[in-house]
């Protein structure tokens, strides 16, 4: 990885992560950019700014779709990967983070935080099906 | 044995209830969770919790009314609840009982004075229930938190605006429509604000920033109109007759015209108005001064005949029509209408004056002294040009009497 690479990484640039070639080390790094993204929605959510909240959230869906794309066109059979199950405990991980701020949330802005949730359990449920399938 | 077991399973019940709503919640089944909820109710009528989550399965289901009952058993029981606060006021916002909403809402910023959402729920709430000056400070609170806010800026100039704070108010209408262009509409309605504050010059400034609006154009051209700008006027009335033909627009066009010294534009103007409606009082008289400027006095004096009689009490009417008669050297019909504004105590020093006139004209030279007399007593160095004219014709009255 390069010193810019890193640069843009350490700021949590979705382009930047794309551009990572190793596809194991760019779904940890996607992981990492969706975690960040989780701290910013919930930041910009209490200072009332609801563009990049969404903005965030979005990012958030975006990373962890990177994230397990990545994991697929890795080949690597899912249940001989430890970056599959690092990856299903981490969406799981961000699962737990988007129902706990929905709960904190008024009800009129709870739409894009269940939209979120919707998007990464369905992730999280393709990842437990690759780990558990005997396909190689 | 027995009361404990059936305990357990009333607990069991109670606890699937729940689950089981907190599941048809996140699938969007809101029928379904309200009925799970409500059973869970039945089994466990001192949890808090289950109230909340049967207010939010409401609120999410878009039945404010329903939610709010149950909020406010929550909070009954857990009165620092902030979520219950802030959902209970929004729900009571949304159903326009916002003097009701303000409370649970101070509760929430209470809770959380430094998120944006309860301060600004709060100014809203404040807003609405006609707490002014509070609901500057919640909105300023907002703003405080989240400085980019249009909502929270608009907010706060509506609540700047109620106190008749209008310079203060109009960086916040500006800044709210710069930050959210949907809101650049409000600044007409501080413009609007400008006029009924008697602030013509703040509100032509905010007119003229919206030239595609028709509204706006109209306003801007009734106001040049009123400050003397007559030939600014026009091309704004012009604008505003061309998008939106009213009767006033169209009457405010011809006033423009004529008070910028183009009576022949202004009368086709007229007569189309006229045409549409011949007994319209104020077009009539309009006509009749247009006509009365062309020194067309005889037909000037056709239109204030037909005003005097729509409206056989103005003194306005009476006035102009003893006026172009006595231009037109119809002396006895003068006399008649001066007469009249005298029964409605309507006679100024110029009538008096006129009636003089009139009387001198007719050689009455007595009642034309008497005439002038009064009219320099009422005068009293109002009209100099005159009385210096009333001083020498009564002068001369006198002689001639005296002969």
């Amino acid at each position: 990885m390069t010193f810019w690479l890193a640069l843009l990484l350490a700021f949590g640039d979705i382009a930047a992560v794309k551009s990572e070639p190793d596809l194991e080390k760019r779904s940890e790094l996607a992981l990492a950019n969706a975690e960040r993204d989780m701290d910013q929605a919930r930041q910009a959510y209490q200072g009332g700014d609801e563009k990049t909240a969404q903005a965030a959230l979005n990012e958030l869906m975006e990373s962890v779709d990177l994230s397990y794309d990545a994991l697929q066109n890795a080949h690597t059979p899912p249940r001989k990967s430890k970056y599959y199950k690092r990856a299903e405990l981490r969406v799981r991980a961000l699962i737990r983070r988007l129902n706990s701020f929905r709960d904190e949330v008024s009800f009129d802005a709870r739409p894009p935080i269940e939209a979120a949730i919707k998007k990464l359990s369905d992730v999280h449920d393709q990842l437990i099906s690759d780990i558990m399938s005997r396909k190689k | 044995m027995w009361p404990s077991s059936l305990a357990i399973l009333f607990l069991a019940f109670q606890s699937n209830y729940y689950e089981l709503g907190i599941k048809a919640l996140d699938q969007k089944r809101y029928e379904e969770a309200v009925q799970q909820f409500t059973n869970a109710i039945a089994a466990e009528p001192k949890d808090y919790t289950l109230f909340f989550n049967l207010g939010l399965a409401y609120s999410l289901w878009g039945k404010d009314a329903d939610a709010v009952p149950e909020y406010k058993k929550a909070l009954e029981m857990k009165p620092d609840l902030y979520q219950a606060n802030l959902n209970l006021g929004i729900s009571l916002l949304r159903l326009k009982n916002s003097a009701e909403a303000a409370p649970y809402l101070a509760s929430a910023v209470a809770e959380k004075p430094q998120e944006y959402r309860p301060n600004y729920y709060l100014g809203a709430a404040l807003l609405g229930a006609g707490d002014f000056a509070k609901s500057e400070q919640a909105y300023a609170a907002a703003l405080a938190i989240n400085p980019k806010s249009p909502d929270a800026e608009l907010g706060l100039a509506h609540a700047l605006a109620k106190q008749n704070r209008l310079a203060a108010a109009a960086p916040h209408f500006q800044k709210a429509a710069d930050l959210n262009p949907s809101y650049r509409e409000d600044l007409l309605e501080l413009a609007a604000l400008h006029e009924i504050a008697k602030q013509p010059s703040e509100a032509i400034a905010i007119y003229q920033q919206f030239p595609d609006n028709p509204g706006a154009q109209e306003r801007l051209g009734a106001l040049l109109l009123v400050a003397g700008r007559a030939a600014e006027a026009i091309p704004h009335l012009e604008t505003a007759v061309a998008k939106s033909p009213t009767v006033a627009n169209r009457a405010a066009l011809a006033t423009g015209y004529l008070k910028n010294n183009q009576p022949g534009q202004a009368l086709p103007v007229v007569e189309q108005l006229l045409a549409a409606d011949p007994n319209d009082f104020e077009i009539r008289m309009l006509r009749g001064r247009i006509i009365r400027d062309q020194r067309k006095f005889p037909e000037a004096a056709q239109d204030f005949e037909r005003a005097v009689s729509m409206q056989p009490d103005s003194p306005e009417a009476w006035s102009e029509l003893a006026g172009v008669l006595v231009m037109a050297e119809n002396y006895p019909a003068a006399l008649s209408a001066l007469d009249k504004l005298a029964a409605l105590h309507a006679e100024k020093p110029g009538h008096v004056y006129l009636r003089a006139i009139v009387l001198d004209r007719i050689n009455d030279r007595k009642a034309a002294l008497e005439s002038y007399e009064k009219f320099l007593a009422m005068s009293n160095g109002q009209n100099p040009d005159e009385e210096f004219k009333a001083r020498q014709r009564a002068r001369i009255l006198q002689r001639e009497i005296k002969r």
